[in-house]
């Protein structure tokens, strides 16, 4: 039987496999060494002799970058950073969600010596926590440049031991629009008239309303499908939709008249928000199916002709606008754009200098720290001194002197057409050229000449100049301030941290839901009910202690 | 047992003998021993994170394990105390309905495959059922939320149709959202299990069949007196298998499709699991959950293993 | 347990019965169901593969593209890193399936021997298992002593065995009939000659099934990959399909999708995922027939005996 010889050919080789990997048991640690700088050598295309610890010239940075997809370093920029640091790097992509990779190396002490982590999240604490990053303000004296461009930001970011185990990433004063009411622009004009729907005067709540009833009764369907004033996408964990929050002043957090931090459902605007969505809701403008709008079904309902606005983050009409400008006669006005386009909205109780649209973190969104398998610190940190230096920066994010840009008039220019190749094809040029591929260490302030920090900037489609024009002025509030408060890990706090946060997500859809304003209110004293009776005030207690350290130590108390 | 082994040795050999004489069985189980116990029980270490409170320091895992305080039934404690009831709700109701059609689906569809008689036919039916399982939760999920939408396929059919007039908003409604998951994942797994049936079915000898058309047998009656005894054992071993799984009802697919707005539905013993799990950090607790889950899980097949082994002589032991 | 079950009824004339009209009803009515659930949903998966990925954002692609575009397979078959981990997946699915196979019969056919001294501890050795674990820390910490991290066989040894699939062979095993393996011994052959000789030939339909999940399992694989190894030169071909998808995926959090902002990621995952499943399936689809043959076709248990 020829099965049969097969089959003990396999046998055979089964038992082989089974002893062996039992054999190397013992020299496990050696194994994974030598074949991870067997990978690396192979990587970055060096002699066998160059990848070799300490004893070598070249010095192999293991770096953990948990935005990098599947982007190799490979490119030109990245050969050029290596050359100019006299540093080979070998980066770690993440595949599934980094937190448990993170969590992962964590527990096994298995971390490369640099990791890039959400700055936001509890991970960055436990890692500190867990002596796994260095205290790199030690070796700030290494690091000139450091000192020199984060500045403030690095007082803010310091650790409870005065210490500083990370530096940020898009770090600095930020006035980016996030949120808006995004409405279609040829039905604006359509309703209102071409000055009001071009002016960045903010709507009042009962203008907008009425404005979203004037669409209804002129076009109860389009295109033969039913219309909707108003989609909105699938609610987030712990908050509410984030341009609802944006136009009553409710912030990630809220502080009381004492300086006492709460949770944002005690904010008064908080209310508010609701009662603005259940209106909505109860009037039939919003979306019904609203909870269930994941983000593909969200943009391939906003894709269509029958939606006249949604409330969320602006950047959410790119795909959207660009679907409705293939479709045959979706404008309504000749010779406007079916575009979703930023529009300020103000509640009840705020004036256009309270808005909180735009919650951005002055200290950045991503920590990156050096960890302590890192056998060559002088090594990374001249690498990351060179990254964080101007004219390392250039490199990462403008490209090669004299080749991609060249200063010209005192000005940082553009002088191979690299920002036009990019718009063409965004992805694959970004991962050929490696201009912007890899964003370490990335400031937001200009460069003194006026220009970005980024050779990409886009300021330049419709979509952008509405949120930039109509969002931007007093919209921001910084979120640094409550960021990684949240119990780290593992205690009851944690746990009742996270029951709360359970609570919240189940009565906030059913709020919006009510069926009247008066089952608001009890669904909203139900739920404050069964938050207190989790622990609500404890880990509220946690934080505010956090708080409080946070605010004098930042002097802003 | 309820029968007692043959015993190929004479009785008054002692249980020694007996192995020697086995010798060649034990030596076909050396990769799987080796297997279970560095690849299943080696980490099994980890269950003890259950009854401390484990953090990382960096001092190695074991240290860390040993070194971490002590706090027995706590974890545990939080977790009845904590919505218990309705997570076991929900999960029982998910993987109860679950287990009413993805059980039965594949016994049926493998019964009627073998019922074709054209060969093209049957092979294209058969790998038709089995491309499911290839398409992950994300698209499937995604599929189900399209066809389900206000504006979707189905309710599109159905308001043609004229069986409605208003459209069903299908991830609104809690215990709707049971059907779903119950179908979803019925639809995804049938065509899998069903070549588990169908590979049985194949091994059962012609022969019987072509007696039992000498006898002048229905194809009915087939079924009845060749098919489904020949197919009994697996249906007994997969429907205790099935048993011990009830608490499993995956979570990609309740994150997927769940809502907030249906969370007192949708939030089950896994995604319980996942969102206090690793990615939090809480690993004590994480494991506390599993922990128990794992012990429902064996008492609810053993006890199934038990109920079926007095009823015919297929079980797992 | 077949064999003592011949009908008991034997006068009945060849005719189509009632029962055997309904049957035929309920045949073809239900499998009609089932291929039109099962096909409808991949076939909508390719046509929105094929479509323009951005005209594909609107959605209603029912039952043909719109606008026919192959970008996104492009866009996917056109990386370096894509191809070489191909070669990663076809080397772990090669590899592991007839080891996976082999270990398994070989400890199913040992316990489906109830005289097998301490068959009853063995079983549940192996059951138990199946609801314990010690979870993923644990886990990472005993492959780091094994030295499979980072090591092509952290693909293969953890997955030579599987409990279920275990059980699958094994309760086939105990459907034989007892007196196949006593004959052989008869004749003076132990228990390896059994094994090869008389199971392995008439398990071929549940090895064959159990050959297809575990060559399938190592196809779609990609967890193992990205916690347990590090190495781009050992990047299986579902990470690479899962990396690219997330490169274009808005994540759940703002800050995901303020970074993502702010690298002009601006395409969407739609298309991508729709092709990479067509891309991930269509070998298998292809390879199935081969393997199909061995369980849709009943075997003659009378020309084995012989």
């Amino acid at each position: 039987m020829r099965l049969k010889k097969w089959l003990a050919g396999v046998l055979a080789l089964a038992m082989v496999a089974s002893m062996a990997a039992c054999g190397s048991k013992g020299g496990a640690d050696t194994t994974t060494k030598a074949d991870a700088a067997e990978t690396t050598k192979a990587e970055a295309g060096e002699d066998t002799t160059a990848a070799e610890g300490n004893d070598g010239e070249v010095y192999t940075i293991r770096f953990f970058d948990k935005n990098s997809g599947t982007r190799t370093f490979d490119d030109k920029i990245a050969l050029e950073l290596m050359k100019r640091t006299g540093v080979n790097v070998d980066v770690v992509n993440p595949t599934g969600d980094p937190a448990e990779k993170l969590s992962l190396m964590l527990a096994a002490g298995d971390y490369p010596d640099i990791v890039l982590m959400d700055r936001s999240s509890d991970i960055v604490n436990q890692y500190i926590e867990a002596g796994a990053l260095i205290p790199i303000s030690d070796y700030f004296d290494l690091m000139p440049h450091v000192q020199e461009r984060y500045g403030e930001v690095l007082n803010k970011s310091v650790y409870s031991d005065g210490k500083n185990y990370y530096l940020n990433n898009w770090y600095g004063v930020d006035p980016d629009p996030v949120n808006a009411f995004c409405m279609r622009h040829d039905l604006m004009v359509d309703l209102l008239g071409e000055e009001r729907a071009e002016s960045d005067e903010p709507f009042t709540w009962e203008e907008f309303v009425q404005l979203l009833k004037d669409f209804k009764a002129k076009y109860p369907t389009i295109d033969g499908a039913e219309t909707y004033p108003l989609v909105i996408g699938q609610p987030g964990t712990g908050e509410i939709n984030g341009a609802f929050a944006g136009a009553n002043g409710v912030k990630t957090m809220y502080v009381d008249d004492n300086g006492d931090l709460h949770f944002a459902c005690d904010d008064p605007g908080f209310k508010d928000a609701i009662y603005q969505m259940n209106e909505l809701y109860r009037e039939g403008l919003l979306d019904p199916e609203w909870t269930s709008n994941a983000s593909e079904l969200f943009t391939s309902k906003l894709s269509n002709t029958n939606v006249f606005g949604f409330a969320g983050a602006w950047w959410g009409a790119w795909t959207p606008n660009a679907a409705l400008d293939v479709v045959e006669g979706a404008s309504v006005v000749e010779g406007v754009t079916p575009h979703y386009l930023a529009y300020k909205v103000l509640g009840p109780s705020v004036t256009a200098e309270t808005t909180t649209y735009s919650g951005r973190s002055t200290l950045g969104w991503d920590a990156i720290g050096v960890t302590k398998n890192c056998t060559n610190i002088e090594a990374v940190c001249k690498f990351i001194d060179y990254c964080v230096s101007e004219e390392g920066q250039d490199l990462l994010l403008w490209g090669i002197q004299g080749e991609d840009w060249d200063i010209v008039d005192g000005v940082h220019t553009d002088i191979a057409g690299v920002a036009e190749a990019y718009e063409a094809d965004p992805t694959n040029y970004v991962n050929e050229n490696g201009i912007c591929k890899w964003t370490w260490f990335v400031g937001n302030a200009r460069h003194e000449d006026g220009t970005a920090t980024r050779i990409y900037y886009n300021e330049m489609s419709e979509t952008a100049t509405y949120a930039y024009q109509n969002i931007t002025t007093n919209a921001a509030y910084d979120t640094a301030d409550f960021a990684g408060l949240q119990p780290a890990g593992q205690s009851m706090e944690a746990l009742a941290y996270q029951t709360v946060i359970d609570d919240f997500d189940q009565y906030y859809p059913k709020m919006v839901n009510a069926s009247s304003a008066e089952e608001v209110d009890t669904l909203y004293d139900e739920m404050i009910a069964k938050m207190n009776a989790d622990g609500k005030a404890d880990v509220e207690a946690y934080m505010n202690d956090l708080y409080q350290a946070r605010m004098e130590l930042w002097g802003m108390k | 047992m309820a029968k007692e082994p043959k015993t190929i040795a004479p009785k008054k050999k002692s249980v020694w003998n007996t192995i020697w004489h086995q010798r060649y069985l034990y030596i076909l189980m050396i990769p799987a021993l080796v297997w279970v116990i560095l690849i299943c029980y080696a980490p099994m270490t980890g269950l003890y994170m259950a009854f401390v409170n484990y953090k990382p320091t960096g001092e190695g895992y074991f240290k860390d394990l040993i070194s971490a305080k002590f706090v027995g039934f706590d974890w545990f404690k939080y977790f009845l105390t904590h919505d218990f009831g309705k997570i076991m709700r929900n999960t029982l109701c998910t993987s109860g309905l679950t287990l009413l059609f993805s059980f039965p689906m594949p016994i049926i569809l493998a019964i009627l495959l073998n019922e074709v008689r054209n060969t093209h036919v049957k092979k294209f039916v058969q790998t038709a059922s089995y491309l499911p399982y290839f398409i992950s939760w994300v698209i499937a999920a995604n599929i189900f939320m399209t066809f389900l939408s206000s504006t979707g396929l189905v309710n599109d059919l159905l308001k043609k149709m004229g069986v409605i007039e208003e459209s069903i908003l299908f991830f609104q409604k809690g215990p709707y959202f049971w059907w779903i998951i119950a179908f979803a994942n019925t639809w995804k797994s049938m065509g899998y299990n069903a070549i588990i049936y169908l590979s049985t079915i194949s091994g059962i000898d012609q022969q019987l069949y072509e007696a039992a058309d000498v006898d002048g047998a229905t194809r009915v009656q087939k079924i009845w007196y060749i098919t489904l005894p020949s197919i009994k054992g697996t249906i007994s071993i997969l429907l205790i298998l099935a048993i011990g799984g009830i608490l499993t009802t995956g979570f990609e697919q309740q994150l997927l499709m769940g809502n907030n707005s249906i969370l007192d539905y949708s939030d089950v013993l896994d995604t319980y699991a996942y969102r206090y799990g690793l990615g939090k950090g809480m690993y004590s607790y994480g494991t506390a959950v599993g922990m128990f889950k794992s012990v429902v899980s064996f008492i609810l097949v053993m006890t199934a293993n038990k109920i079926t082994s007095k009823l015919n002589d297929s079980a797992l032991f | 347990m077949a064999k003592n079950s011949t009908p008991a009824t034997i006068k009945i004339k060849h005719r189509r019965t009632a029962g055997d009209w309904i049957l035929d009803v309920l045949k073809i009515v239900i499998l009609t169901f089932i291929t039109v659930i099962c096909v409808y949903p991949f076939w909508n998966i390719f046509i929105v593969s094929i479509n323009d990925p951005t005209d594909a954002a609107r959605g209603g692609l029912y039952l043909w593209p719109r606008i026919f575009s192959l970008d996104s397979y492009k866009e996917i078959l056109g990386r370096a890193t894509f191809r070489h981990s191909i070669l990663v997946t076809v080397a772990r699915t090669l590899i592991g399936t007839p080891l996976a196979v082999i270990c398994t019969a070989m400890c199913a056919y040992s316990l489906a021997r109830k005289d097998l001294v301490g068959h009853k501890f063995f079983s549940v050795l192996f059951v138990f298992t199946m609801y314990f674990g010690g979870g993923q820390v644990p886990y990472y910490m005993v492959l780091k002593n094994l030295g499979l991290l980072d090591n092509f066989m952290v693909f293969i040894f953890p997955l030579i065995m599987s409990v279920y699939n275990m059980i699958l062979i094994r309760s086939y095993i105990e459907g034989m009939p007892a007196e196949l393996f006593e004959a052989t011994k008869i004749d003076g052959g132990n228990d390896l000659i059994v094994f090869f000789k008389i199971v392995i030939p008439l398990a071929k339909p549940i090895l064959m099934t159990v050959a297809l999940f575990v060559a399938i399992h190592h196809w779609n694989s990609w967890f193992d990959a990205y916690l347990y190894t590090s190495s781009n030169n050992l990047k299986v071909m579902q990470q690479i399909l899962v990396e690219i998808l997330n490169q274009y995926q808005t994540g759940a959090t703002t800050a995901n999708q303020i970074s993502n902002q702010n690298s002009g990621v601006r395409l969407t995952p739609d298309s991508l995922r729709m092709s990479s499943t067509m891309i991930a399936t269509i070998p298998i689809i292809l390879v199935y027939p081969f393997i199909q043959k061995y369980f849709v076709k009943g075997i003659m248990l009378g020309a084995v005996k012989g």
